[in-house]
């Protein structure tokens, strides 16, 4: 939930500062964006849809990178990830704040994490350090397609960080 | 982080139970929020549960 909350409040911050508008459907999505991929995926979509609308619901499923019903097994970890890079580049700026505002969250978590428990952080991941990074870096890349911003920068910065960190 | 998830919550239903709700950010511009918030902000810790 406190990542959730994170999320949340990283897209607010943005209200006012960069090229994008932050929006209220905005600001609804990044409180769920991991609602459909950890939580019943298109059923949950649907759910979502109903409750809350068709616009979060869309950008709900910009941000997921499987819908998989829950009990099902997920996509092997590089055929998904891979996927979500290709459907992240053609995603709107609204779908890339909010992707970015998450895993700036993410990567400040990983650090304060590494500084507890050191190398053991990366048993917590499906996949170790250097994937991780991997797919750190080609997120980047796109966001950095998609313009410039603060949290992309920030991105960028935690990147080298959490190198540098746990090389 | 739960402290702050309590406050904002009930800021933001104070605000809308009014005229709609309100925050304003550093940058001195307003986001406004409706009910709508409110209802996602009940939303997202029943998915919490169910993942517990």
């Amino acid at each position: 939930m406190a990542h959730l909350l994170g999320v949340t409040s990283l897209v607010m911050g943005e209200h006012g500062v960069g090229g994008v508008a932050v929006s209220e459907e905005m600001v609804i999505t990044a409180l769920l964006h991991d609602a459909a991929e950890d939580h019943g995926g298109a059923i949950r979509l649907l759910d979502i849809e109903q409750n809350l609308g068709a616009v979060v619901a869309h950008m709900v499923e910009g941000l997921s990178d499987t819908l998989a019903e829950s009990g099902q097994e997920k996509e092997r970890w590089e055929d998904r990830k891979s996927a979500y890079l290709r459907k992240l580049e053609v995603e709107s700026a609204e779908v890339q704040l909010s992707s970015v505002a998450d895993k700036v969250h993410n990567a400040r978590t990983m650090l304060e994490d590494y500084r507890v428990c050191g190398a053991g952080l990366w048993k917590r991941f499906k996949r170790g350090r250097d994937q991780q990074l991997w797919y750190m870096r080609e997120l980047l890349s796109i966001y950095r397609g998609g313009g410039k911003g603060r949290l992309t920068d920030e991105f960028e910065r935690l990147i080298a960080e959490l190198c540098h960190a746990t090389g | 982080m739960l402290e702050y998830s309590g406050y904002r919550t009930h800021y933001l239903r104070s605000a809308t139970d009014a005229e709609g709700g309100e925050m304003a950010g550093d940058t001195g511009k307003t986001l406004h929020l409706s009910s709508r918030f409110s209802a996602a902000v009940d939303y997202a810790p029943i998915l919490h549960v169910e993942q517990r």
